[in-house]
Formats: structure tokens, sequence, C-alpha cells
């Protein structure tokens, strides 16, 4: 593990939180890999290690900022992402048969854009509905 | 038909009233127990049960000796 926790400190509110200097530092280095990644010459090795760099730390920092929350937290956390992986599994079936059923093709870039917008919808309104309730 | 939290029956507490016999405030008590204010806040008005350690901490942190202290069943119509 990388990242610390008390780099990134939740706050009140849904989404917010609190960011040191050193998180920031931290996530504008692992966002900068994705700029490197399309500087470097195309070939599958640099792909996979760049891509595999980019993937462990954005998971380290996750790991790190749960660690920031409660249990109460914790818990809305735990069923937000519940209930947005269900909320995707459903988009990509349903998109996927209706664009099968008018186009005979799937289309990836509508597919993504339409399951990541109803993923963060699902998410958002999930922790609303728990943070009003408990 | 009883009140109900997300995850079940709630539990009444006293926190409040102990915590204000100890003129602690909500902020004090959530940093005493490693939680944020809001927890706080959803315990005292019974919207949230809390983990048997976090009841404990709390239970510790208002200086008294038992959990049944702070925290009681809301129904206690149940066998032992």
């Amino acid at each position: 593990m990388i990242a610390k926790p008390e780099w990134f400190k939740k706050s009140k509110g849904i989404f917010s939180f609190e960011i040191t200097w050193q998180g920031a530092v931290y996530l504008l280095a692992t966002l900068s890999l994705i700029f490197i990644g399309m500087m470097l010459p195309q070939n599958i090795i640099i792909t996979i290690i760049i891509g595999g760099l980019f993937l462990f730390l954005i998971i380290d920092a996750q790991y790190a900022f749960l660690k920031t929350l409660d249990e109460r937290e914790y818990l809305h956390y735990s069923i937000a992402m519940r209930n947005t992986a269900w909320g995707m599994i459903v988009t990509i079936v349903m998109v996927s048969l209706v664009m099968l059923n008018f186009n005979d093709e799937v289309n990836l870039g509508v597919l993504i854009i339409a399951t990541g917008l109803v993923g963060f919808i699902v998410n958002v309104a999930t922790r609303y509905k728990l943070e009003k309730s408990n | 038909m009883k009140p109900s939290t997300p995850f079940g029956e709630p539990m009444k507490t006293k926190i409040k009233e102990h915590r204000k016999e100890l003129k602690m405030t909500q902020e004090e008590l959530a940093e005493a127990v490693d939680v944020t204010r809001q927890t706080i806040i959803a315990l005292e008005q019974g919207r949230y049960n809390p983990s048997l350690i976090l009841a404990y901490k709390v239970t510790k942190a208002l200086k008294k000796e038992y959990i049944e202290d702070i925290f009681e069943l809301e129904n206690e119509d149940f066998k032992y």
C-alpha cells in the first residue's frame, strides 16, 4: 500500500472529501499515467505495464480512502456499490438488447457511456437515500 | 406500525443525556470513538444501530460500565 488514509479524509456530504497536497500529488501522478501511455509508442507490453500500474494506483488510493470511513459510512458505501453493480449489469443487458434489436450490432461507446451514467446515478441516489434515512 | 431503520429495529439510546451530563459535544464524542459527527447524530436519533464494538466504545466514552446503560431495545418482547 502506497497511499496513506490521512491523505484522503472524508468530510460531510455524499461525495465530498478533503484531500491533502500529498493526496493531490498522488492522484495527479496516477492520472498523468494516461497521458504518458498515450505519448509512448503503442505496443502491447507498454500498454499492459502502464494500464496495470494505473489500476494498481487507483485501487490503492481507493483502499486508502475506504480506511477513512467509519462503520456507518462503510455500510452505506457497500450498499451503494452493490446497487451500482446491479444497475450497471441491468443497463448492459437492456442497452445491448435494444441496440441488437435496432442495429444488429452493439455500439461499444454508447454502451460504456450509458452504463457509467446509470452507475453514477444509482450510486448517488442510494447514498442520498441512506444518508437521509440512516 | 413500529418505526424501523433500513437495517432493522431501531434501538433507544441515552447518548444525548449522558453526553450532556459530561458536557461533551457531539464532535468530541465522535473523536473519542473515532467516527464522524453524522454517525453520532444518527445514533442519538436512533436511526442507526451500531456494531458491538462501537456500542462498547460509546459506553466507555460516556463513562458507563454496561452497554445497557446507554442502549436498549425499542421492543423488549422477545424470549430470553
